[in-house]
């Protein structure tokens, strides 16, 4: 047996370029330049803080246009180097801690957003240009080279948590694929054997009801009368319609067919629509034209056939005795 | 067909979402612990004595504690783990004010409990619904405000101002990435479920063609034959006729007997997904709805005959149920529990009255109560009125 094969939806984060996760970049960007603003009494020139907020707008306008699940590697290399220049701009112009040293935060956050993006060692390249022009600013100065190493190793759990996260991601994503692929197959057996035996037992069960007494009687060697004969005629004509005309195959129909072969008319039931199903509401009006027309007819011939699926009738029901009927049902509901 | 809820889902990319998430927690707490143990040392004098202590235990410990116990803890426990975590980190942070002594404490210094807001912003964001996680985000932020006035006794509110609102923003990216995540595992698990169910579905319809095309060469060629020789060719009495029928009834007994590998048991996912195959082969007209959940495993005996009874209530009611062609509402609902499964197949068609009920009808009612009140722990029961419908109800109790 072959299965239909499905291929599962990929654990992807696509909303992370999405407008939502745009408008919070932009909130971000807008509160930490606002914040930057308010600390330029920290600062020697506050045209550096202008030109660097300038910088970190054009590092997000970069990283929001390019809406790639992966971001392409010359932006990525754009916002290393920008940040990079940023931090070597503006870590000379602080004159105290604090909000004065923004960018190396801003940076750290805009290489989490790039490890989230595919670029997870271009991030931590990044982080550490950061970092390394950070500390290296802090050896120039007189007593603030421990409080650069602290400002850049509070940033790195930012970058820290962007990588593992990108890593975890992608390793279950690849885990749940296998764990799709043997799951599927198992189900697909699953139904398959089920839906055999429920086939079987029904089919089984419905034999054993119409013929099951009477091919016992046959293997014992009884003796047949001709009533009996013509019960195992009736019954050999029930199977073949049966085969002939599944959807046909109804309690109701099959009564009347047989009342109609008992007063001596020859009954043909065809299916040719099946294995597609009737419509909806369709069976009934069938079920009840069809009785009609065998439960009218003394003798003679009657032919009830469902159409193939596509003609403008869905059934025909033609009574060919004494007199001539037809009934047609259409496809669409009258 | 309704599909809303015939498909479950199971919740394993979800799952796999927050254990990445719980994982990364670890060591992102270790990397603050490793960053804030100078503030430990010097802000000690500041609170009462064991504050600190258990603070940093609670705050440090419980993360390592999830990441611990995440390869077996269910979607849900780990849920209520992270939620309370994210209650215990909000404890702490609030009850440093009544710990707080010997104050103030320098302008450069704050309490180390507000320097790590996300690490229990994204626990929340994992417990609770979005709106909920982004409001606890914000009052959280908020509150650090109030707590570093109170340190360092209002030398500089702007700044702690400041910091509350830069707080915001900077946790606002990694809740909203939690949030992310967890829809995309629940996106990806509704996908796999569907693309699961149609497989399934696909599987079935050929196995079942199959096994149609395997009886109908057997109805033809044994049993018709067998039935045609006795009865048209007139030689029941004959040796070869009795041999037929015998190895008929034989091959018929082979077929019974016959195991198709079916497993024993069967979860409760895969009886829903063969349900729903088997309606859709009836009507395309029916409503599905599932109620509640299983996971103890289904006999596939009883799932066999739950759905062979369903499948005998459908057709009976599609063939039955309407007057005129006129529209009937069908209703298929199974109900599960970890102790019943029940389905009940309801139609808001003509119905009959039980005193003048055609033979058919009632044969079939009949049939369908008789087959599963032989089953150990399974009933039937049936109701309908004329005018009013008709109800049939199918279940199983273990």
């Amino acid at each position: 047996m072959s299965y239909q094969r499905s291929t599962p939806q990929r654990l992807e984060l696509p909303e992370i370029t999405g407008r939502g996760a745009h408008l919070l970049i932009w909130i971000y960007y807008v509160t930490i330049s606002a914040l930057a603003l308010l600390a330029l009494e920290d600062v020697h020139f506050p045209v550096i803080v202008y030109l660097s907020i300038g910088i970190f707008g054009a590092i997000w306008f970069t990283l929001t246009r390019d809406t790639r699940q992966r971001v392409g590697r010359g932006v990525a290399a754009f916002v290393i180097a920008a940040s990079v220049v940023t931090t070597l701009l503006s870590s000379w112009n602080s004159t105290v801690g604090g909000f004065s040293q923004w960018y190396v935060g801003a940076g750290a956050l805009v290489m989490f957003y790039l490890s989230l993006r595919g670029r997870d060692l271009e991030a931590w390249i990044g982080f550490s240009a950061i970092g390394v022009a950070f500390i290296a600013w802090g050896f120039t100065t007189d007593g603030r080279l421990a409080e650069s190493i602290m400002v850049v190793a509070r940033q790195a759990p930012i970058v820290l948590v962007g990588s593992l996260f990108s890593y975890g991601m992608s390793r279950t994503s690849k885990k749940l694929d296998g764990l799709h692929e043997a799951d599927t197959a198992r189900v697909a057996a699953e139904a398959a054997a089920l839906a055999r035996t429920a086939e079987r037992s029904r089919r089984l069960a419905s034999l054993d009801a119409s013929v099951g007494l009477h091919l016992q009687r046959i293997a014992d060697g009884a003796e047949l009368t001709s009533n009996d004969r013509q019960e195992l005629l009736m019954a050999e004509a029930r199977l073949r319609d049966g085969l002939r005309a599944r959807q046909l195959d109804l309690p109701e129909i099959a009564a009347a067919v047989q009342r109609a072969r008992r007063r001596g008319a020859t009954v043909l039931l065809l299916d040719d629509r099946y294995p597609l199903t009737l419509p909806t509401g369709a069976l009934p009006r069938i079920i009840a034209d069809a009785v009609r027309m065998l439960d009218s007819t003394a003798d003679g011939r009657v032919t009830i056939r469902l159409l193939p699926a596509g003609r403008p009738l869905l059934a025909t029901m033609v009574a060919d005795g004494e007199d001539y009927t037809r009934v047609e049902i259409p496809a669409l509901p009258s | 067909m309704n599909n809303a809820k015939r498909i479950p889902a199971t919740a394993r990319a979800e799952l796999g979402v927050v254990r990445v998430m719980t994982a990364v927690l670890a060591p992102a707490t270790m990397l603050f612990l490793a960053l804030t143990i100078g503030s430990l040392r010097e802000q000690s004098v500041f609170v009462m004595p064991h504050w600190q202590t258990t603070a940093a235990i609670a705050i440090f410990g419980t993360p390592l504690v999830l990441a611990a116990v995440s390869p077996w803890a269910s979607l849900r426990q780990l849920k209520i783990l992270h939620g309370t975590y994210a209650v215990i980190f909000s404890s702490i942070v609030l009850s440093w004010i009544p710990a707080f002594i010997n104050g103030p404490m320098p302008t450069d210094a704050a309490p180390w409990t507000a320097g790590m807001t996300a690490l229990s912003t994204v626990p929340a964001a994992i417990a609770w619904r979005p709106l909920v996680a982004w409001l606890y985000l914000i009052v959280s932020s908020l509150v650090i405000a109030p707590i570093r006035i109170i340190a360092d006794g209002g030398a500089d509110v702007s700044l702690a101002i400041q910091f509350a609102v830069f707080t915001i923003t900077v946790c606002a990216a990694f809740t909203a990435v939690a949030i992310v995540a967890m829809g995309a595992g629940r996106k990806v698990d509704r996908a796999t479920a569907a693309a699961r169910a149609s497989s399934a579905r696909a599987a079935a319809l050929t196995a079942r063609a199959e096994e149609q095309a395997h009886l109908d060469a057997l109805v033809h060629d044994e049993v018709i034959a067998t039935i045609f020789a006795a009865a048209g060719a007139g030689r029941s009495d004959s040796e070869s006729t009795r041999a037929q029928a015998t190895r008929t009834i034989a091959r018929l007994g082979q077929l019974h007997h016959a195991t198709v590998s079916v497993p024993g048991l069967i979860q409760s996912d895969y009886l829903i997904q063969a349900l729903a195959t088997s309606i859709d082969e009836v009507t395309d007209a029916a409503q599905f709805v599932v109620t509640g959940e299983r996971s103890q495993p289904i006999p596939s005996s009883v799932a066999s005959a739950l759905i062979e009874a369903t499948v005998e209530a459908l057709r009976n009611s599609v063939a039955h149920a309407s007057v005129d062609s006129s529209p009937v509402q069908r209703i298929v609902a199974l109900d599960l529990s970890a102790n019943r499964v029940e389905i009940t197949i309801t139609d808001d068609g003509q119905g009959f009255g039980t005193e003048r009920v055609m033979a058919d009808r009632l044969g079939i009612a009949v049939s369908i109560i008789g087959r599963m009140n032989s089953l150990p722990g399974a009933n039937a029961s049936m109701w309908s009125r004329i005018g009013e419908g008709t109800r049939v109800t199918v279940g199983w109790q273990r």
